[in-house]
């Protein structure tokens, strides 16, 4: 069944009536052309996400301070527009009663182009010292709920399906040892094929505030913020869903024996094709992690083998975000992760069976990121060329960095790809961007206008939105719709056939840094391709195919009985 | 991706908390500057004065200045830490119109001070000398190194640049020149800098190994493997080289040329995890899944080691530092407390020592660098300090 929603009423008025100064604030032209069709305008106030974050520093240089937070992108009110969530941090430690005023924030979309801070009203304003989030749905009732990560006891708020949500940490079952530490990120996959979505849960370190690690600044002499190395790495945590959104902790029965690194990314994605969804996780300093699917919903750990735990060189790096697309047009998703400046991030392109190669290098990919720290990272087609690209949010742990010309305050990095796995910049910067200091990074098309804009949480700084306005290609959107327990299709491959090649995309839920994209799918391509089909390969096995489907606008596509 | 051109030479392999970025990686710079100060022109600047000679000096100079500088030289026995003392005599060699003499002394203590890990103190030193003589190329090639060695590689630029200018005719002016741009993310810079040295030094090791380095980092497989085989042949054991090589190989599809390659630098260098890693990766796609199993293994169990050692030596080392800025504040005794209740070795030895002498207790300072000597008697450093407090207890009595 193919549901076809409209262009939104606000996009034909505004080229009618406010046509004048919608163009005005959008990149000429020329300026696109410069940008490869990129147009990216920083848009969070005229939209009203009015939100600064608080890392709640103390002087007392507690890590915890340094991570920054999350943005979680998903309709929660089932408008057919994305909202937008985001965590809020300080004060550190977090008082036992909760933060007196800042609280997590939710932003509802008006569909005109704005926003509207629904925070009291969903009871969603959790006040945790938080870190990540995932805003999906867990329990099948094709509203989305929402998983906190926090420093201090995760959360899990389910929506009552009436715009406003619930606690349910406790009968949920999350509330183990692991989860009232420093949880950084979670992702959903239906790891048994089961029809309901697991939680794969990443822990950052073993943390007391009370026994802070010391470290001196290498050029003041002055105290400062230590990194990851005097800290003790902690277990994740896999939840497999017993029915309903109830879980329980399968970490060692599933086989993440050894998932005891320092997590920042995690994401679930099928990497050979077998319909099974294998993990990824990033780890700071230590090996990243690749468990493989066995094919029963238990896991091997393959990470080593692989190639993708280490650099090229055999390096552990300072994984934080992750990202997973088909980068080279080949079928096959290859895997991205954000780490520290010098060390460059990382682009392991997939060679099948599990092999995958590093090739940050020879791909331009790494070295746009040599001076940076890399935080959030998404990978979408940015310029609708039919070519997967890269957002990085970038920004150092402290105020002073160690290396001369590099800063505390970054630029975002947005690397356009050629489709066969090559990287540049553009030759503009990013519009109205100062560098800053990024954190979560998420994408969603918010104004669902066919191309995806990029919500950016920076640690102690106002949240960035930044609205993608290109005018270069064409493009498709698909919404799928399940009556499974897991609604919103997560582990389907979707496939473009198109007179110029295959695209894919693959349904993941959680990634990037403490944040979670748009769900939905979409696909940009030349304005001169002829569309062949869509296909859809469900995680339940079943093959969807839609032929010469309807452009530019976002279908509901629902998964055959 | 593969090190920049300072981090790569880092033999030892994984550092743990380096990894992250937020400690710096001063061995490898030490390393470095030896291999190139050792080679290095040290010029006119070498001769360092001896108490007798600057007694005969001093006695050239009125009463009160000769006074001035033999008290100053005093201190530098006692206290050779402090490049505040150098500068003071450098003020007064210069007013009795000295300028080589005191040129020679700033030039000597800075090398000395770079040998030991303390930049800062050298860079004090040299920017003295170069506002001396500004036109010396020796000079301006030597503070620049120091402020590599410090890391700010913005401050040098400016006087590698001006030892170039000036006709320095040390090849490492270029190298080193090399090595900050691409520390700065400058890649293409950097590039035409090493060919230059590669010209400038008939095509010597260190240009050939730092250009192949740069151009493995970019990808550009195929002529790095021809560099990095060039500087191979030139400096066959130099492990750092042959794993580059290893590296570009296996870019340039070179597999069993690489294998072979990855097995040489493990034999001359067991400990060096990331060949084991390149070595098991490319057993792996060969399809020899013992041998690289067995890679694997080496590999693993050195990260792990390494990651844990390391993870204990910045909590010791943390908690010494936390120490020293309790000294720093004035907080002495709860210094010393704090020192007690840490595990005695000898880096918090060594704390003690400092802290027992600001509270005024010697004999109790001495005791502390006793152990220390007794806990690894190979620290000359240690010894060094020992000798230098006991003078210091003499002089007092």
């Amino acid at each position: 069944m193919i549901e076809r929603r409209a262009r939104p009423r606000w996009w034909w008025s505004s080229l009618m009536v406010g046509g004048l100064l919608v163009v005005s604030t959008k990149a000429s032209p020329a300026q696109q052309d410069a940008c490869r069709g990129t147009a990216l305008t920083e848009a969070a106030d005229e939209t009203g996400i009015l939100f600064v974050h608080d890392r709640g520093e103390t002087g007392n240089f507690y890590n915890p301070e340094t991570m920054g937070s999350g943005v979680a992108w998903f309709d929660y009110d089932g408008d057919g527009w994305l909202d937008c969530y985001l965590v809020q941090s300080g004060p550190f430690p977090p008082p036992a009663e909760g933060r007196a005023a800042a609280t997590n924030q939710m932003f509802r979309n008006t569909g005109d182009g704005g926003f509207e801070d629904v925070t009291a009203r969903t009871g969603a304003g959790e006040m945790g010292y938080g870190q990540g989030v995932l805003g999906a749905d867990f329990d099948g009732d094709r509203m989305p709920d929402i998983y906190l990560a926090n420093w201090g006891v995760d959360r899990l708020l389910m929506n009552r399906g009436d715009g406003t949500y619930e606690d349910r940490t406790t009968e949920s079952g999350i509330e183990v040892e692991g989860a009232s530490g420093w949880s950084s990120g979670a992702a959903l996959g239906d790891a048994d094929r089961d029809g309901d979505l697991d939680l794969y849960l990443v822990i950052y370190v073993e943390h007391d505030p009370e026994n802070e690690p010391f470290c001196l600044h290498p050029s003041t002499g002055e105290r400062w913020y230590c990194g990851p190395s005097p800290f003790e790495p902690k277990m994740d945590i896999f939840f497999r869903n017993q029915g309903g959104a109830v879980f329980e902790d399968e970490t060692l029965e599933a086989g993440f024996e050894t998932a005891n690194g320092k997590g920042l990314g995690v994401l679930f994605v099928d990497l050979n094709d077998d319909q099974w969804p294998d993990v990824y996780v990033a780890n700071d300093m230590t090996f990243n992690l690749l468990f493989v699917n066995k094919g029963d919903g238990t896991f091997e750990d393959l990470s080593l083998m692989s190639g993708v735990a280490v650099s090229r060189d055999g390096m552990p790096e300072a994984g934080m975000g992750v990202a997973v697309g088909d980068v080279d047009g080949d079928g096959d998703a290859d895997l991205a992760v954000a780490n520290f400046d010098v060390q460059t991030n990382t682009l392991y392109i997939n060679q099948g069976d599990f092999f995958f190669e590093d090739n940050s290098a020879a791909s331009g990919f790494g070295a746009a990121s040599f001076n940076y720290v890399g935080f959030g990272l998404v990978m979408a087609d940015f310029n609708r060329d039919g070519n997967m690209d890269f957002f990085n949010g970038t920004g150092h742990t402290v105020e002073i960095s160690p290396r001369a010309n590099v800063y505390y305050e970054q630029p975002d990095v947005l690397l356009l790809g050629d489709g066969m796995g090559n990287f540049s910049e553009p030759d503009c910067p990013l519009p109205n961007q100062r560098p800053s200091v990024s954190r979560g990074v998420a994408y969603a098309d918010y104004d669902n206008d066919g191309d995806p804009d990029v919500g950016i949480q920076r640690s102690g700084r106002a949240f960035s939105l930044l609205r993608n306005d290109t005018r270069a290609g064409s493009w498709l959107g698909l919404r799928l719709w399940s009556d499974t327990p897991n609604s919103e299709g997560v582990g389907a491959v979707v496939s473009l056939r198109t007179s110029k090649g295959v695209q894919k995309r693959w349904v993941i839920a959680g990634s990037s840094y403490q944040s979670s994209s748009d769900i939905r799918v979409l696909f940009g391509f030349d304005k001169d391709a002829k569309i062949h089909e869509v296909e859809i390969l469900w995680q339940s096995g079943k093959v969807q195919q839609i032929h010469q489907p309807p452009l530019e606008s976002y279908l509901t596509v629902r998964e055959p009985l | 991706m593969t090190r920049s051109p300072l981090l790569s030479l880092m033999l030892v392999g994984f550092s743990g908390s380096g990894g992250s970025s937020r400690r710096l990686c001063l061995p490898l710079l030490a390393l470095v500057l030896a291999l190139l100060l050792l080679s290095g022109n040290a010029g006119a600047w070498e001769i360092e004065p001896t108490e007798s000679s600057a007694q005969q000096e001093a006695a050239a100079s009125s009463p009160s200045s000769m006074e001035e500088e033999l008290e100053l030289r005093r201190r530098m026995m006692t206290h050779p830490e402090q490049p505040e003392i150098y500068l003071e005599l450098a003020d007064i060699q210069v007013s009795r119109s000295a300028t080589d003499e005191a040129l020679t002394m700033l030039a000597g203590s800075s090398r000395r001070f770079l040998g030991s890990g303390e930049p800062k103190k050298a860079v004090m030193l040299l920017s003295k000398a170069v506002e001396l003589r500004p036109e010396d190329p020796e000079l301006q090639l030597l503070l620049g190194k120091a402020h590599t060695q410090n890391r700010d590689f913005e401050a040098a630029e400016g006087p590698l640049r001006k030892a170039l200018e000036l006709g320095s005719q040390d090849p490492s002016a270029l190298v080193f020149l090399g090595a900050i741009l691409w520390e700065s993310g400058r890649m293409e810079e950097a590039e035409p800098v090493y060919r230059q040295a590669i010209e400038a030094t008939g095509r010597a090791h260190m240009p050939l190994s730092q250009l192949g380095r740069l151009l493995l980092w970019q990808g550009q497989y195929q002529e790095a493997t021809e560099l990095l085989r060039e500087a191979a042949q030139r400096s066959p054991r130099d492990v750092g080289t042959l794993f580059d090589l290893a590296e570009a190989l296996r870019g340039s599809n070179q597999i069993e040329e690489a294998i072979a390659t990855y097995r040489r630098v493990v034999l001359l260098a067991p400990n060096l995890n990331k060949a084991h890693y390149g070595l098991a990766i490319l057993l792996a796609r060969q399809g020899d899944r013992e041998g690289s199993k067995a890679e694997f293994e080496i590999y693993n169990h050195l990260i792990l080691a390494a990651e844990e050692s390391n993870r204990m030596a910045e909590i010791e080392e943390g908690e010494v530092d936390r120490a020293g800025l309790m000294l720093r504040q004035g907080q002495v005794e709860e210094a010393i407390a704090h020192l007690d209740s840490l595990e005695e070795t000898v880096e918090v030895l060594l704390a003690k020592a400092q802290a027992y002498r600001a509270a005024g207790e010697l004999e109790a300072s001495v005791e502390s660098l006793q152990r220390a000597v007794v806990l690894d008697p190979s620290r000359q450093d240690v010894r060094q300090m020992l000798t230098s407090l006991r003078m210091e207890m003499a002089q007092s009595r």
